[in-house]
């Protein structure tokens, strides 16, 4: 079981995370950089290239922080999908990696499956394992993750009225895209 | 906001009855140059009402800043570099990359 003793007991830290998605032909996947910063003296205490990590090892994944500190990491694995299934219903092999900060050591980890309608879960199974590791349900340790993750639709930034706004910006060098969100909040995103 | 100039903006809630809201701009803060135009970049604040800003480097450089008493005269940046993403051979990538900032939560708070 994950206990809460296993914090860090002056945590002051934050996690920084870049995403994106490789199509290159060794190395097709999520491709990331998951470093910590102790705010205390502003420095980088770990780093990791978080798609060599075997126990991070999926076609993607989504990160968050539980109320005594640890990252947790949701490792997804999507089930092969098949002509004339369903577009809007599809499950997923889903690891739970919980990492202790700021070394990003894997003190736990336990899997389910999950399976999605329309953008929602609709159920969950096999997750008795996490809920032993975790000491109480799954569904109410998720949902109580701290996650600043706007939200997110197809992959692409979606402004407050579900509205994706973007422009591309030609530069010698790269093509960049910024995405314009209509949210307090906006989200900026930069294209191949 | 600007859209080339990575602008910091202090807001005051007022409210207004229990059905209306309004926000005022109380400081404005640019971060100090070089300007990256048109980026990505993330926000976030600490627990101690630190600004954060986590922006993007083609070169896997990435900058975070963090900005303390910023609705002084003088607030207090500090920059450092954090390994991320580098764009390499733009071939290699579908769709956009996006940046994420989790400020863990402290003894005193359960989330942030």
């Amino acid at each position: 079981m994950v206990r809460e003793t296993d914090r860090h007991p002056d945590g002051k830290f934050v996690v920084c995370v870049t995403s994106g998605f490789h199509i290159g032909p060794a190395d097709r996947g999520q491709d990331e950089f998951v470093s910590v910063v102790n705010l205390l003296d502003l420095k980088v205490v770990s780093s990791i290239h978080a798609s060599e990590v075997a126990a991070l090892s999926g076609s993607y994944r989504t990160y968050g922080s539980d109320h005594v500190g640890h990252l947790i990491a949701q490792v997804f694995t999507p089930f092969p999908r098949h002509s004339g299934d369903d577009a809007t219903f599809g499950g997923s092999q889903v690891k739970l990696t919980v990492l202790s900060l700021p070394d990003l050591a894997v003190v736990g980890q336990c899997q389910y499956s999950e399976w999605m309608r329309s953008g929602a879960i609709v159920r969950r199974e096999g997750d008795q394992d996490c809920g032993k590791m975790l000491g109480g349900s799954l569904p109410d340790f998720l949902s109580a993750l701290v996650d600043t993750d706007e939200p997110r639709r197809n992959g692409r930034p979606v402004s407050s009225d579900g509205h994706s706004n973007e422009k591309t910006v030609r530069s010698p060098t790269a093509v960049f895209s910024r995405a314009i969100s209509s949210s307090p909040s906006p989200k900026r995103t930069f294209f191949q | 906001m600007a859209p080339r100039l990575l602008v910091m903006l202090a807001v005051a809630l007022a409210m207004a009855g229990h059905s209306t809201a309004e926000l005022k701009a109380v400081r404005e803060y640019l971060l100090r140059p070089p300007r990256d135009k048109k980026i990505l970049f993330e926000m976030a604040v600490t627990p101690e009402q630190d600004v954060l800003s986590f922006i993007a480097n083609p070169k896997g450089k990435w900058r975070l800043s963090r900005v303390r008493r910023w609705l002084d005269k003088e607030p207090e940046e500090q920059t450092i570099i954090v390994p991320g993403l580098a764009l390499g051979d733009r071939k290699q990538w579908a769709g956009p990359w996006s940046a994420k900032l989790i400020v863990t939560p402290t003894e005193n708070s359960s989330s942030v």
